[in-house]
């Protein structure tokens, strides 16, 4: 590798880190602890899967996924894919050989498809990193989390919920942005917006170009959908249930305010659960990891699995 | 870069003062890196979301190496598009292309302390090129406009102290492309044009058009104000500035699809776009990259 090549890397690599914050292990009993660990989760294997193709420093990367080898884990919302929940123990492996769940079986899948520093790849990785840092906007942020628990989604009835209250959602400063149904509206449009552009860089299967079979596309595609499937996990059926609430008072807010007299004209709502799916879809099928693993997840309590103390 | 097999890429990087905006620099050799882009989102849009896939296709490999001689600014001003005038944030998205054209502020490329050091001192740019979407692209004329006014050779010009029309210099050097540009008005705003946008209720607005009446009209002050000054000076001087080019969305129930005099537009729009797609390029959609180099000349 060039020197000019590296360079870039300690340089993409030292603004990656900036923004990375080790959650407070101590503080792991609330609900927003919990999120920021996810976070961290996600925030390593961009680091791992970006060290694998060449566009972050390895080293650091490497060193990254130490640091979280030696946090014990906290017990995380089951609402997550149970391979996010367990990525510890692939944390080696993303590192060494960008192994997935889905891919144990093919260990070296990811550097057999994608060479280290392909320029294509490069910048596809980098678009689809600068994308994933909307999922950290305020209001994107807030519906996540009440996705994901039930101690942040409101009990409010969400049938009442006028276009201004979304407004004051969008245009409020942090501080005083109104809660409840409303934020969570606004947050599921931003989500919209934000499904929309990720199928422009990572269109459905069978929407590829010409050259398919040589682009990295589907590969990055598969392995960021899986990495971000935790932040909206259509394959959880609590989030479902949560999502169809909102979809319903989303639903409710386009007959008042733009006067169509049923729920949506049917292409609008097919187009809606066509980003969900699409979006469902490119992350892999959960996939029951007891018995494949060196630990024996316990039962889960309310929303949160057991501790994985992986040193155990 | 020509005859070199190796693909230059871009690398992104913040710009301190505005915290949502961000830039893709390319790292081909500095002397090699004359055009700056800036691309200028629409009501309630986003810098990332608004342009995706632009962020990654410039690299590809079928993607016109033109684009390796190109610095892209992807301007962001989604809270301010949604609560403040038009006015007030094309006068911040003047002040934002004043301070990056032609000779951006040298901490752009070089930070010591972060390792980065992409241009030589007094960098500047040769060629600027202006992206808007929807309001964005309403927000880009008024941008020249302001540049026009503060021009005091074309000032001179068109008071008669001149009798020769100047070079265009600074911003008035720009070529401006417009993707569904809101520049005769929008249908709906308020809480009405932010559901409107949306990527899954645009389609809902072929059956509410007829409901939509309250919108940034075509006679609305910001609207007529940007159309009267630019036919003004698009008759006066021959610049680019004042003659954008202009591709609209197959289907668009957010703006009125009206060019001023001397623009000029692409006539065959691409089958099956709408307001929010038409300006997203992807692997099978590469028109927007090919009209921000080509203008119309991408739309045969």
């Amino acid at each position: 590798m060039s020197n000019e090549s590296e360079r870039l890397q300690r340089l993409v690599t030292a603004e990656f880190s900036k923004g990375m914050l080790v959650p407070d292990r101590d503080a792991y009993t609330s609900g927003q602890a919990l999120f920021d660990y996810g976070q961290w989760l996600e925030s390593v294997t961009w680091f791992s899967i970006g060290a694998e193709i060449g566009f972050f420093e390895r080293q650091s990367a490497e060193e990254a996924v130490k640091l979280l080898w030696q946090q014990k884990a906290p017990p995380l919302p089951i609402a997550w894919p149970s391979w996010f929940r367990q990525q510890k123990i692939f944390g080696e492996h993303l590192v060494y050989t960008g192994a997935w769940p889905a891919y144990r079986r093919e260990p070296r899948f990811v550097t057999e498809r994608l060479d280290s520093n392909q320029p294509a790849a490069l910048a596809i990785f980098q678009a689809a990193l600068l994308l994933s840092r909307e999922f950290r906007d305020p209001c994107c942020l807030n519906l996540q989390r009440a996705l994901q628990s039930d101690e942040f989604f409101p009990n409010d009835f969400f049938d009442h919920v006028k276009g201004a209250e979304i407004l004051a959602v969008l245009t409020g400063d942090d501080q005083d942005r109104p809660e409840g149904p409303a934020n969570l509206i606004a947050g599921f449009l931003q989500l919209i917006d934000l499904l929309a552009a990720f199928e422009a860089v990572f269109p459905p299967v069978g929407e590829y170009g010409t050259g398919i079979e040589r682009s990295p596309r589907p590969v990055l595609a598969k392995l960021i959908g899986n990495l971000l499937a935790w932040r909206v996990n259509l394959r959880d059926s609590r989030t479902n249930e949560k999502l169809a609430i909102i979809k319903d008072a989303f639903g409710a807010l386009c007959r008042e305010v733009i006067e169509v007299n049923q729920w949506f004209p049917d292409t609008s709502r097919r187009r809606l659960e066509q980003l969900l799916e699409n979006w469902r879809d490119r992350s892999d099928p959960d996939i029951n990891l007891v018995g494949e693993l060196p630990l024996e997840p316990g039962p889960s309590t309310g929303n949160l699995s057991e501790p994985e103390d992986l040193k155990a | 870069m020509s005859g070199n097999q190796v693909r230059y890429r871009h690398i992104r990087t913040a710009i301190s003062e505005n915290d949502r905006s961000f830039a893709l620099l390319s790292i081909a050799n500095p002397g090699d890196v004359k055009k700056a882009l800036f691309f200028v989102h629409g009501f309630a849009g986003k810098a990332t979301t608004t342009w995706a896939d632009f962020l990654s296709l410039a690299d590809d490999g079928l993607t016109s190496r033109w684009w390796e001689g190109a610095d892209m600014f992807f301007y962001d001003y989604h809270r301010a598009s949604i609560r403040e005038q038009i006015h007030d944030n094309a006068v911040d998205l003047f002040h934002f292309l004043e301070k990056m054209f032609p000779a951006p502020p040298e901490g752009l490329f070089n930070r010591p302390e972060e390792n980065l050091d992409l241009r030589p001192r007094g960098f500047c740019y040769d060629e600027m090129y202006l992206v808007g979407h929807s309001e964005g692209g309403l927000l880009a004329r008024r941008a020249i406009l302001m540049a026009a006014e503060k021009d005091q050779g074309l000032q001179a010009y068109r008071n008669l102290s001149v009798m020769t029309a100047p070079e265009p210099k600074g911003l008035l050097k720009a070529y401006l492309r417009l993707f569904a540009p809101a520049i005769a008005g929008t249908l709906l705003t308020g809480i009405r044009g932010l559901i409107a946008r949306s990527p899954v209720v645009e389609m809902a607005m072929a059956v509410v058009v007829a409901a939509a009446k309250q919108g940034l009209g075509p006679e609305a002050p910001p609207v007529t104000t940007a159309r009267n000054e630019t036919k003004e000076m698009a008759d006066a001087v021959n610049m680019d500035c004042f003659r954008a080019h202009i591709v609209w969305a197959d289907k668009d129930w957010v703006v009125y699809k009206e060019k001023y005099p001397k623009d000029r537009e692409c006539t065959n729009s691409h089958r099956g776009t709408r307001h929010t797609t038409v300006c997203k390029p992807n692997e099978a959609y590469r028109l927007p990259l090919e009209f921000v180099e080509k203008g119309i000349g991408a739309c045969v």
